[in-house]
Formats: structure tokens, sequence, C-alpha cells
């Protein structure tokens, strides 16, 4: 990657800056005596793992649907594909808007979807700054979904960028079951491993976008996306 | 540390009496630290044993800091390794001339900057409008209290302290919405999701804070409930970071615990909206991200708390949570605190990063040492704790009248007789208690306040005589 080869510039004095901490530390770092600290853990101890109790390890299908309405989004579990009359409702939703225009972004499940909107009419474009500027829905998918959270992971190495799931009004992202998790910690826990093993860009959303500054009270879509639709691609086996 | 532009000719005590006299004020500040703690409790119960993952948190917060030098050192490898660009800043002022010179050095006109409370410590916006560029802020409640010329009145959600009338009214009177404009929280968020979008696109310079970084990989963790984050670190081609020197973790199991707590102890979310990675900049074939990544490293005072009780401030991950249970604030609001850092977390980090402005010690007061803020603390920092000791760092410093009245305060108190004798001298306080809000002395100090009435019989009284 011609991003990755080039080497970035250091300013400062990195000994200077890290010398205060480095003697500051050399005495080892002090205990609270009234609420003494938890041992600890040698470097070796693992960090323990969040345990979920909207989990049901049996059945992530319907714990990460349950999950995405717990978020404001919209689950719809389907088997093999993308059904018709799902596209069909999209169409239809997008008719009585002013950007009725589609951007996908560079995964063949997101072009495929793509194609199936063209064929019905749509004006299809690849998600660039400008194309998804002006357009009403984005279509993506997602690299890992997460059961307890209903969240889906977005990667922008495989996306081509990331606009698609960002500027549009209404985000669609399509993720076939298999790369369905059941906690966070199954999937951001692997991201050491590998040196490339990150993108410039990986972005876990959990619903769509919202803000609670208005006395508090749930507003969607703030900046990015007011409604959220993920496509569950199953096998025809539930519970797998 | 600057950004403290309240505090001219007023003090702690003044402030305080102007908030608890604003009936309007206490009205939303209540309104939302409950919806706030009520959201925690839920989301946190959907944890199994969420206190020892608090306790498992402030573990691995205590052994990040005590390794901090080596970890900042793989962090900054990292960014260097793909492509990003380092600065080691000491100070506010060096870090406020790194980003002026990345500004200019791109003859920067437009910045946009997602919500940094890192940001606000140094004020940053200040030295960036000096040097001629428009800084806008995109999260909701920062562009509000932009607007308005405040500071952040709670770290997570910055406008608290306005209603909706007030926001409309503020839209109206500074960016030219239309006084039709509806004061729905639906319709006033559409007017500044349209008004915003048009300087994401525009501009040349994004700037955010970090709510993580990750030393393994080198990758900045930003949360955003809006997607401001987001935007801020895709369109535009450059991508500043403002980073306090400790918050580090030192790989992604770490930052995946914290993550866990972080959403749950500020809003009761799951995870919030947008958990946004960036490591590095763009990659060949994508067509957004930006091209050009500076993160700045800032101490600014934080390293002199690394030895001694203090360094577990250190810990904080910024949720939020302290305030939202903290009796005081829950009167006064933030701004009464008069700094940028609110509540028991700013009541402890304020005084310890304020270099020199004896003002700031005054905040230790501004608490009931309830330990209510300990108690839904995510890392399980000892905030009572520290402000006790603050307290007896600035009561070393305190006068001579002052140290009399307190000794003869502890002589009279330390004596059951004596004791006793103030009691019963209390009771005739029940004459005039009605009364001490309307006479002049205690006009000020009854205002805003019911003022009690002491018993008419003291309780040793009714206990000996078998209650």
């Amino acid at each position: 990657m011609a991003g990755r080869a080039v080497t970035g510039t250091e300013h400062g004095d990195r000994a200077g800056f890290l010398a205060p901490a480095r003697e500051l530390l050399s005495g080892g770092i002090h205990a609270n005596p009234v609420h003494a600290p938890p041992p600890t853990p040698l470097p070796s101890d693992p960090v323990p793992e969040a345990r979920y109790l909207n989990l049901d390890p049996g059945d992530l299908v319907t714990t990460f649907a349950d999950a995405v309405a717990h978020a404001e989004g919209v689950c719809h579990v389907v088997e093999g594909d993308v059904p018709d009359r799902l596209l069909d409702r999209i169409v239809n939703e997008l008719d009585g808007r002013s950007d009725t225009s589609v951007v996908v972004s560079a995964e063949p499940e997101a072009r495929a979807v793509g194609d199936r909107l063209a064929a019905r009419g749509l004006r299809v474009a690849p998600a660039t700054p400008a194309t998804a500027a002006a357009a009403g829905l984005g279509v993506t998918s997602a690299t890992a979904a997460i059961a307890a959270t209903g969240s889906i992971v977005l990667d922008s190495r495989r996306a081509g960028g990331r606009v698609g799931s960002l500027l549009p009004s209404v985000h669609l992202c399509v993720v076939p079951v298999n790369r369905l998790f059941a906690t966070p910690a199954e999937v951001l826990r692997r991201l050491g491993s590998g040196a490339d093993a990150l993108p410039p860009s990986l972005v876990v959303v959990t619903g769509p976008s919202r803000t609670g500054d208005i006395e508090q009270l749930l507003t969607l879509g703030a900046h990015g996306p007011t409604a959220l639709h993920v496509v569950l691609v199953t096998d025809g086996q539930r519970g797998s | 540390m600057s950004g403290h532009h309240q505090l001219a000719g007023t003090t702690l005590r003044s402030r305080t009496a102007d908030a608890v006299a604003n009936d309007r004020l206490r009205t939303n500040v209540a309104r939302a630290v409950d919806r706030f703690a009520t959201h925690r409790r839920e989301g946190l119960g959907e944890l199994e044993d969420p206190d020892g993952l608090r306790s498992a948190a402030r573990a691995l917060k205590q052994q990040v800091l005590a390794d901090l030098p080596g970890l900042l050192e793989r962090f900054a490898d990292q960014v260097l390794a793909r492509g990003g660009h380092v600065c080691w800043a000491p100070t506010a002022d060096d870090a406020r001339s790194y980003v002026v010179d990345v500004v200019r050095r791109h003859g920067a006109t437009r910045v946009a900057k997602s919500k940094s409370m890192a940001t606000e410590e140094i004020d940053l916006n200040t030295a960036l409008e000096a040097a001629g560029a428009q800084v806008v802020e995109t999260d909701l409640g920062e562009w509000i209290i932009q607007l308005a010329d405040e500071t952040p009145s709670h770290i997570i959600a910055p406008a608290l302290h306005r209603d909706r009338h007030q926001i409309h009214d503020l839209f109206v009177d500074t960016v030219g919405a239309e006084p039709a404009l509806g004061t729905e929280p639906t319709e006033l968020v559409g007017f500044a999701r349209g008004r915003l979008r048009e300087v994401f696109l525009a501009a040349d310079v994004g700037i955010t804070g970090a709510n993580i970084a990750v030393a393994e990989t080198g990758s900045i963790v930003l949360v955003t409930n809006e997607g401001n984050g987001r935007l801020v670190t895709s369109l535009p081609p450059v991508h500043v970071v403002v980073l306090g020197m400790e918050r580090l973790a030192a790989d992604w199991a770490q930052a995946e615990l914290l993550l866990a707590l972080l959403a749950r102890s500020a809003t009761g979310q799951r995870l919030s909206s947008y958990t946004n990675i960036v490591t590095g900049t763009r990659g060949d074939g994508e067509v957004d991200g930006a091209t050009e990544l500076h993160v700045v490293i800032l101490d600014n005072g934080r390293s002199q708390l690394l030895a001694g009780e203090y360094h577990e401030m250190l810990a904080c991950i910024r949720c939020g949570a302290c305030l939202n249970v903290c009796p005081v604030y829950r009167q006064v609001g933030g701004h009464a605190y008069g700094w940028v850092y609110p509540g028991p977390m700013g009541s402890v980090l304020t005084p310890l990063l304020a270099h020199g402005q004896p003002e700031a010690a005054e905040l230790a007061g501004a608490s009931t040492l309830c330990g209510a803020c300990m108690d839904a603390c995510p890392v399980q920092i000892p905030l009572q704790d520290l402000l006790l000791s603050l307290r007896r760092r600035k009561a070393e410093g305190a006068g001579a009248a002052e140290r009399a009245a307190w000794a003869a305060w502890a002589a009279a108190w330390s004596d059951a007789r004596r004791y006793g004798a103030t009691t019963r001298l209390a009771t005739w306080g029940r004459i005039v208690a009605p009364l001490a809000g309307r006479l002049p002395v205690g006009r000020s100090w009854g205002a805003g306040r019911t003022v009690p009435r002491p018993a008419a019989r003291r309780f040793r009284d009714r206990w000996r005589e078998g209650m």
C-alpha cells in the first residue's frame, strides 16, 4: 500500500517529553490507602471479557436482530439472497424523496444489490464524496456483525472508502451470516494480530446516527444516516 | 490550562449562588442528569458482574499508567510506521503552535472539529481563529455553545443547560434561522444537520480528540453518536488528533473492556452509534479519508501527576457518569464550576492541571464527599479521597483567622459537654429560622434554599426521656 510505504515525521523532543514521566514512575505507582486498587495483573494475565445478559449463545441471529432494533435500526433476516420484495420496498420509499439516487461501496455484496436497484430504474453510482452527498441511499456490506450489540463493522479497504455509509440519508448494509460474531471482544480482540490487519478506517456501527443534545431526547439522523437497514443473509438454518 | 474565561470577576460562591437562583437552569440540568443516570443503570445492568468489570478496568488503567512512557513510544512508532506524523507537546502552547503551523502550511481557512475536551482544555479554537482560520464545532451540543460563546456545561452533553426554546432562539439570533423554525428537537436537529453538512464538505482540516489510543496498532478510537467524528476524519484531506498522553490502551483487549464500559456509563447505550477506529492515512483505492494525519501528544501537567496519589485521575475515560450522580452538579450545572471540566472529575483534575492558578483550589469544596462519584465511575477512580486530599492541601495554605476558627470549633466539639451546649443553643434557632431567609445577613444564603428549622427538643433529651 503506497500510503504505508512512507514513514511519518516526528516533531518535538521524544526523550525530553518522556523523561519527567520516566523519572516520576521510577519509584513505582502509588496505591490509594483508603480505597485500595485491586492487585495489578501481570502483563501476561488476560483482561476479562464482558459477558452480555442479552446474548443467547444458541441463537445469535435472534440476539442480533433484537439488538439492531434496540439500537433503533431495522434488521431483515433473509434466506439465501436479498429478496425482491425488500428491494421493491426500498424503491418505493425512495420514490417520495428528492434525493432518489443510490451509491454503492466496492464490496461484491453491495454491488450486487446496486445492480438490482439499477435494473429497477434507480440511478446507481459508486460511492464518492460527491455522489454520496447527493444520494438518498447508500448500500454497503460489512466485514463482521456483532450479535450482543447489534453492530456492523465496516472496513474502508474492502468498501473503497467511508462515505457510502455516512452521507446518504438511508444506509443499507448486507451481511452474510457467516460473519456474525457473538460479542465485540470476538471482533476487537483480534485486531492486533497481523501487521496489516487494520484498514485505515474500521468503524463499528450500532444503529443510525443520533443526538441527545437537545434535552437529552433521542433524535435520529444528526449528521449520518437517519435510518439503518441491516440485511442478514442466512443459509436457511437459523441459530447458526 | 486556559479556557476559563467565565471566571472573570466571579467566585465559586457567587457562580453557585447565581446557578441555584436560576430555576430554569436547575430544571434543565436535573432533567438531563436523571435521564443519563437511569440509562446508565439499565445499560450496566445488561452486563454480568459490572462491578467486577469496573474493578478490572481500574487495574488495567493502573497498569497502563505504570507503563505509560513505553506505551507512548510503541504507539508513536506505530503511527509513524503507518505514515502519520507525531508531535510531542509538553505544554498547551507547544500543542497550539504545532496545530496552527499545520493549518497555516496548508493555507487552510476552514477547520471542522469533532468534540474534544483536550482541545477545550488548551483553548485551541482561539489560537486557530487568531491565525485566520474559521473553526466550526460539529458536535451539535458543542456547536450550540460555540454559537452562544459558552464553555461546555457537561463533558458529554455540552449544552444540556439549554432547553429547546433557548436553542431555537440562539439559532435565529446567530445563524439566521427563520423564526418560523419549529422548536421540536427533530426540526432543530434538521436545521443543524443542513448547516453543518456544508461545513464538513468544505473543510480543509479536521481536528479531533481521541477516546482511546491503542499502542499495539497505533490506532485512534473516536466514539460519537452523531457521526461527526467519522465525517471530520473522512472528508477533509488533513486530520489532526490532539491526544491527552494518558489516553492509552496497551492492546485491543484493554480497549475492548474500556469500550464495553464507556458507552453504558455515559448514555446507557450498548455501544455508541459510531466507534471509529482510525489507523494511518487513506489507503490505495479509497475515495475518502485524510491523506495526512498528525497526532499531537499532549502533556500539559499530566506527567507531574504520575507520582503520588493523584495519578488515578489520569485513568478518567471522560464518560460523565460522576457528573450525573453528583448532588452538587445536579443543583448548579457545569458552568458554576467555572472551568472546562465540571463535576467531581473536574473538581479533581482542574486544580491539578491549573498551574499556579489559585482560584482552582476552591473547586475541592464543591463536593459533599458522599462518594456517589466513585460508585458510578467505570474505572473506580477514588474521587472522594482525591477531593479530600485536595482540601487538605488547600487547608495547609489557609490564613491564620481560618485556622483559629477551625481550632476553636474542634476544641468545642471534641468535648461532650461543650458539644451538648452548642446543640442546646441550636434549638433556639427554631425561633429565628423562619426569619433567616429574610434577615439582611441571611437573605443571600436563604435564596434558593429551604432554611431548616431546628427541632424543639434535642435528640439527646428525647433519648434520655425514653423518646
